[in-house]
């Protein structure tokens, strides 16, 4: 979720390996099945199952542990403990908290408290007030004038924060505020908006031994949440006294708050003007910005965290990197770390695109320079939003747009997720580094570090490429200028750039992260790459080594399951004898810990850095099927250049990726797919759709999660597309599939090693084709395909894997509609499902199809057949809407889940209520359900409603859906629609009186009254299902959990061999 | 754009652009890790004459600012940086590092790769260099670095006239920095040749012998008038001091092959494991025999602090102060 991603799958596993080197027995917890930390070989005894208290005090009884670790797992770790140990179960069944106990979690996460323990230190706190109704907020507001900051107490990322400059924003924002905090807790905050944020990480012994990781800077000034704002580490425009001041602060707060074994983030505003300190927040537990830090230093922070939970200090743990030193230190660096974020905006094109203190990025990139300039540079490239640095890579807005004062002005005032580019454009204009922070608050450092990269491409846009200087051309590698902005610059192209500084010997060295900046020979650094330097400290060896390139930032459509599996592929690489050597940039990722493979080199993943590490390391395979889509487009560009690509062939990747190539595999196959064509114009997708029939599914080719991809229902609705989508072109055709309504869509994963192909998991969707199946839940084993379509999925599988000669994954997508078998899509990679099928089934597939790539067939493994599991898994899917108010929550062809939750049990019904239940759906055993279908679902959504009727539920209806189910004996209490009398439907979901909403969409007469109701019910935490097939599973779900309750089984109780 | 080398003695050499004052320098070559702190450390008598290389690439970002002085000038001879920056930015800022260099007549060194210099010297031990903006020959400039002798000890640093009258405490100055003399209020500082009979005839309860620079061992006669205090008057020893008071002791001094010169330097109790991160910058260790460690490095086991056994002598390798000239909370000196 967002403000919650991959990084504390980062810190649950290091934790995990960190209690086991000191013999202890671990009990992990987790519902994402994605996470490597799941993996059951990671702890002693794993649990996916709901993190819930009902659910954890049954773990707790049955294994009944000696301790519980709540500071890793992120907010919902933390918050987890608190609540156990103030209900009571923890001292029932004899468990201690460590890592902080429940009086440090509460003087650092409740306001009053906090603000108490700030106090009798002497530190400045914001003034502040805390509300627990919306009354006595506005009160608050009155006494402190506008801006204010609004905190909810107890959630992650800011979740229900804002920024409020009036009276009606102050409302809105606290009902909305009040209702989010678990302790419907809210501080009402004076602002400091525009101050410097400085934050640190500190960690503290049971000796009273602190330390300090290392300070941070946030580029974005107070405003922008830290998990939003561009971050540089070290921080930069502070003077030696200023920060000292501040890392003493740090720990008397840590010594105040009571935190003794174990880490904490903490969070200062300075004002720029004259250096006044406030405090806004600690986290007093491992957090993305000390996962951030971790990587940013070398220094494992989850780590020695864990370490120091159970009692060591810090002068007893080895630093692990230099080899000789110990955890007690403070790491230093000698280069420069940038931290940007990948947003989901395209995703959400009704959300308000203005940053601020409630976290909106879905993931980051990190970069590392021996500069702040070829940091910046490489961290804008590695974001993969198609830029290539920061501008002059042909991809910025037209001169008129980016020269338009006024436009610059409210670019730099009103901060969104391309602000650094209009930074650009600002000082392109002519504004000084001073105007720049007038309206922007950024401080003249950062911008003057802009304005250093633009003097440079004012120089070398006066060159071609046969014209240029090495000695220039060296300093604007120096200063990160992409090989592709080079190009536009000298109106080259990419390709003969490299090759012509490769000639030149214009080529980087490699330095290392080793977390004491030089003073100690490093036994286990890692890598990045330079221009700006002479000598080289790459440590390539001779051995036999293979390469796997990760997947980057995390962003919608690709997650932690792509880094799950780069993971598995490492660690297979090296139980076969050979180096693994990983390329990733995304510093929340497991891939990018220091001891996951023999060397790290954390580079943007780019042609020309991949190519510049496959130079140095020579290895003898790259692996890019796992890392998701980044490599994966990188694929022919590598091959051309001579990489040994090892696995499925490039060639075969292409064949499923374009539409003509894969249409004439199928038929040659003898399979069907659904009625399609490719439009590269409006008249020609008005023809294909009319021939195929409506409805039709359109999008563009070539994307990733769907993107753009609608489903239409008439010609006017595909004639509105089609003048949205204006990229229509032969070079960018639009794709027109026949949808296929009401048909069951099924996800296959196999492995295969050219010879043999076995099915990993055959998965059945609950609900229909056209959702996306990254946003559908999904069974494994199926529940309701007959025999005969089984066999024809695994024959059909088979054919095309031996089609495409696929050596190592592949993921095919069908829809089965009445008896006939459709495919959908077909991907020769690693895909999303690859870590749920691993957990369903107990085979590391990912590990397998690795060994399959370094030339064991798969009965040299002992992988002979398809395993279908007596139990079921149901995979959910977790969605950001929250974070997006206003934003229509209904499910689409177009994917816009951002992380994923499992649910396991004997029986479906309680394993989808698990994974509903874990995907925080807040599912009621009794109360009112909203029941408001469309006409097309009216007559099938009565059989749901009696039996809601009659586990004992009242149904609530608008008029329509009334009549039909009052003709089914259903009592109902009918309500208005909006707009037609009060109290309405949206009034009872506000008054907490519905307690969960079905509600199929209607078409566009009626989207907007019911975008407000359902995205009413997001804003309240009102359960709801937006199609009849989740209605359905819920309904069977509820009668199965009524009957039977909930049991807990640990993943390798599901698994014994 | 002004050239500017640095020459290791060994011959190993750097060429990069000048961003301070101009000529030609002979000194020890120190590499600093901190991030922060060029200000102070140039400005810390115990600089004299070091020609110090900052490992962290962005130097002089927020400026110069006097009212942070560790001493009324700078004493450094050069500061070598991987990037000067272009820009001050700091509300408090009075000027730019470069100016100060200028007036202060520190050689800057700006452009080379500081992290091979610095994975060098720690690689091959402390070395002299030579920095300069006029002559480039690498050969010459190798040989003169290595035939010059360097004086640092010879200059004579600040006394106050506090010790006219009787002072419970009295800081005999080696090269005290404003910060570590702040945490002696009050002091009355002499100067390094007052003879023990005279400090003595003030009654001090404590004597204080300051950090400083260059070599201690050649404090030869300051350590015969040391020994005579021994015994009679509590004795604290600060960095150099320390040393210095360890050799009236009877102790052995010795140079380390790489000094520490950092912020980050973990000192612990061998006893207990509890310590302090410290700032320390010094080149010389102390070795027994005789004395009871304190503090020992947790890097590489060299002792940090300690005492005689009666308790009436202690010192200190680090700086026993943060950056702000304060005392780590609870901590004790002696």
């Amino acid at each position: 979720v967002i403000g919650q991603a991959c990084e504390f799958d980062y810190s649950g596993s290091q934790a995990c390996k960190a209690l086991r080197e000191e013999g202890y027995e671990t009990i992990l917890v987790n519902s994402n099945p994605a996470t490597i930390m799941t993996d059951p070989g990671m702890a002693d005894r794993t649990y996916i199952e709901p993190l819930e208290p009902e659910f954890i005090e049954k773990i707790i009884a049955k294994e009944r542990p000696d301790a519980l670790l709540p500071t890793l797992g992120g907010q919902t770790g933390l918050n987890m403990g608190f609540f156990l140990s103030k209900a009571g179960i923890l001292q029932k069944y004899g468990v201690e908290v460590i890592g902080a106990n429940a009086a440090a979690i509460e003087r650092a996460e409740d306001r009053e408290k906090f603000k108490e323990t700030m106090a009798s230190i002497g530190l400045a706190v914001p003034d502040s007030g805390i509300a627990t109704t919306v009354e006595e907020g506005m009160a608050l507001g009155e006494k402190f004038g506008f801006p204010l900051i609004l905190r909810p107490a107890f959630t992650m990322g800011g979740a229900g924060g804002s920024c409020v400059y009036n009276v009606d924003e102050l409302k809105k924002g606290l009902e909305y505020g009040l209702e989010v905090s678990p302790l419907h807790q809210i501080l009402v905050e004076q602002s400091v908006l525009g101050w410097k944020e400085v934050e640190f990480e500190v960690i503290r012994d049971c000796k009273d031994n602190v330390i300090i990781v290392t300070s941070m800077e946030n580029i974005d000034p107070m405003g922008v949440h830290t998990g939003d704002s561009i971050v540089v580490a070290p921080a930069q425009t502070c003077t030696t006294e200023e920060l000292v001041d501040l890392e003493n602060w740090c720990r008397k707060i840590i010594r105040a708050v009571g935190i003794s074994g174990g880490g904490t983030n903490i969070q200062f505003g300075v004002n720029p003007e004259d250096g006044r300190v406030v405090i806004i927040e600690i986290n007093p537990r491992v957090s993305r910005s000390s996962a951030l830090a971790s990587k940013a230093t070398g220094f494992p922070i989850a780590r020695i965290a864990a370490k120091l939970a159970i009692g060591l200090s810090l002068d007893e743990i080895v630093n692990q990197v230099t080899g000789k030193t110990y955890a007690y230190f403070e790491p230093t660096v000698d280069y420069a770390v940038f931290k940007v974020c990948r947003f989901a905006f395209e995703k959400f094109p009704d959300a308000n695109q203005i940053l601020t203190t409630s976290m909106k990025a879905v993931g980051e990139a990190m970069s590392i320079g021996r500069n702040y300039k070829e940091s910046l540079q490489k961290g804008l490239r590695s974001l993969e939003y198609g830029r290539y640095g920061l501008g002059a890579d042909g991809r910025d807005e037209k001169p008129e747009i980016a020269g338009d004062i006024e436009k610059i002005r409210n670019k730099l005032v009103y901060p969104q997720a391309d602000r650094i580019f209009w930074l650009r454009h600002a000082i392109k204009y002519g504004l000084t580094d001073q105007e720049v922070y007038e309206l922007s608050k950024i401080d003249p450092w950062f911008t003057h570090q802009i304005r250093e990269i633009v003097e440079m491409e004012n120089k070398v846009v006066k060159y071609k490429l046969n014209t240029i200087p090495d000695e220039l051309l060296k300093e604007a590698k120096g200063l990160g200028f992409s090989d592709r902005q080079i190009a536009f610059l000298t109106k080259s192209d990419e390709v003969a750039v490299y090759e012509h500084r490769k000639k030149r010997g214009i080529t980087p060295v490699y330095k290392l992260v080793d977390t004491c900046g030089g003073e100690f020979y490093p036994e286990k650094p890692y890598f990045y790459s330079t221009y700006d330097d002479a000598t080289n400290e790459c440590r390539a060896t001779d051995n036999k080594k293979i390469m796997v390139l990760g997947g980057g930032p995390n962003r919608i459509g690709q997650g932690i399951e792509f880094d799950y599996c780069c993971c598995h592929a490492s660690f297979a690489i090296k139980e076969e004898g050979y180096e693994a050597i990983m390329v990733n940039s995304n510093p929340e990722t497991v891939s990018t810990d220091f001891d996951t493979s023999t060397r790290l080199y954390f580079e943007p993943l780019t042609r020309e850095d991949v190519l510049h590490i496959v130079d140095a390391e020579k290895p003898e395979g790259v692996i890019i099927q796992f890392g998701g889509q980044t490599p994966l487009n990188l694929a022919k560009q590598l091959e051309d250049a001579g990489v040994p690509i090892i696995g499925t062939s490039v060639n075969s990747i292409d064949i499923a990726e374009d539409r003509k190539r894969f249409k004439a595999m199928l038929k040659k196959l003898k399979l069907t797919q659904p009625d399609n064509g490719t439009a590269i114009s409006v008249e020609q997708a008005r023809k294909i759709a009319k021939k195929v029939g409506y409805p039709v599914v359109v999008r563009p080719s070539y994307v990733l999660g769907g993107r753009a991809m609608v489903i239409v229902y008439d010609e006017a609705d595909l004639d509105e597309y089609m003048a949205k989508a204006v990229f229509a072109s032969p070079e960018r055709p639009i794709l027109v599939d026949k949808f296929l309504e009401d048909a069951i869509e099924v996800d296959v994963d196999c492995v295969s090693d050219g010879k043999q192909t076995v099915i990993c998991g055959i998965m059945e969707h609950i609900e229909e084709a056209g959702i996306h199946s990254g946003d559908s839940a999904c069974a494994l084993p199926t529940f309701s395909l007959s025999k005969a379509i089984l066999e024809e999925i695994r024959q059909s599988t088979f054919s095309m894997a031996k089609e495409l000669k696929v050596k190592g994954l592949m993921n095919v997508q069908y829809a089965v509609k009445g008896s006939t078998l459709y495919v959908l899509e077909v991907n020769p990679r690693a895909s999303r499902t690859v870590p749920f099928v691993a957990k369903a089934t107990g085979i590391p597939w990912a590990k397998v199809a690795t060994k399959v790539m370094l030339g064991h067939s798969l009965t040299e493994q002992g992988i002979e057949q398809e395993l279908i599991p007596k139990h079921f898994s149901v995979k959910e899917a977790v969605f950001p809407f929250n974070r997006f108010p206003g934003v229509d929550p209904v499910l689409g062809p177009e994917m816009k889940s951002t992380g994923e939750v499992m649910g396991a049990d004997e029986d479906l019904g309680v394993a989808y209520m698990k994974a509903e239940i874990a995907a925080g759906q807040k599912i009621p055993m009794e109360g009112k359900v909203f029941i408001s279908v469309n006409d097309r679902d009216k007559r099938a959504v009565t059989d749901i409603a009696k039996r809601f009727d009659t586990l004992g539920y009242k149904i609530v209806a608008t008029a329509g859906t009334a009549d039909v189910l009052r003709k089914a004996n259903i009592a109902i209490e009918e309500v208005a629609k909006l707009n037609e009398g009060r109290p309405d439907v949206l009034d009872l979901v506000k008054n907490g009186e519905i307690k969960m909403i079905i509600n199929t969409p209607g078409g566009k007469k009626t989207k907007v009254d019911e975008t407000k109701i359902r995205s009413g019910a997001i804003m309240h935490m009102v359960p709801i299902i937006t199609t009849l097939n989740g209605a359905r599973a819920t309904i069977n779900g509820l009668e199965a959990v009524k009957k039977k309750g909930f049991d807990v089984k640990a993943l390798q109780d599901y698994h014994l061999k | 754009v002004t050239r500017a080398i640095i020459v290791l003695e060994d011959g190993t050499a750097f060429e990069g652009r000048s961003f301070g004052a101009e000529g030609e320098k002979t000194g020890e070559v120190i590499f600093n890790t901190q991030i922060i702190g060029y200000q102070e450390i140039l400005t810390d008598p115990a600089s004299k004459g070091q020609l110090v290389c900052m490992g962290y690439p962005h130097i002089g970002n927020y400026g110069i600012n006097e009212r942070l002085y560790e001493s009324n000038h700078a004493h450094a001879s050069a500061l070598i940086v991987k990037e000067y920056s272009k820009i001050v930015s700091n509300w408090q800022a009075k000027g730019s590092l470069g100016d100060f260099m200028k007036k202060h007549g520190v050689i800057g060194v700006e452009g080379i790769d500081t992290r091979a210099l610095t994975t060098h010297i720690r690689d091959h031990g402390e070395m002299k260099g030579i920095v300069s903006t006029k002559a480039f020959d690498v050969e010459a400039l190798a040989a003169k670095a290595k035939g010059t002798k360097l004086e640092i000890r010879n200059s004579k640093f600040e006394t106050n006239s506090k010790h006219e009258v009787r002072n419970s405490k009295i800081v005999i100055n080696i090269g005290i920095s404003k910060s570590v003399l702040a945490c002696f209020p009050g002091a009355a500082v002499v100067a390094e040749d007052t003879s023990a009979e005279k400090i003595l005839g003030l009654q001090p309860e404590e004597v204080i012998i300051s950090s400083g620079p260059g070599d201690p061992r050649e404090l030869t006669s300051l350590i015969a008038e040391v020994k005579k205090l021994v015994g009679k008057v509590k004795l604290l020893g600060i960095q150099n001091g320390a040393c210095v008071l360890a050799l009236a002791l009877g102790c052995t001094v010795e140079r380390l092959k790489v000094g520490h010169h950092g912020m980050n330097i973990p000192v612990v109790d061998p006893a207990t494991g509890k310590g302090e991160i410290t700032m320390q910058s010094h080149s010389y260790g102390v070795k027994g025999p005789g004395i009871e460690v304190v503090h020992k490095n947790l890097n590489d086991g060299t002792i940090e602090a300690f005492r005689t056994k009666k308790g009436d002598c202690a010192g200190t390798l680090y700086y026993p102060i943060d950056q702000r000239g304060k005392l780590p909370e609870g901590y004790k000196l002696v």
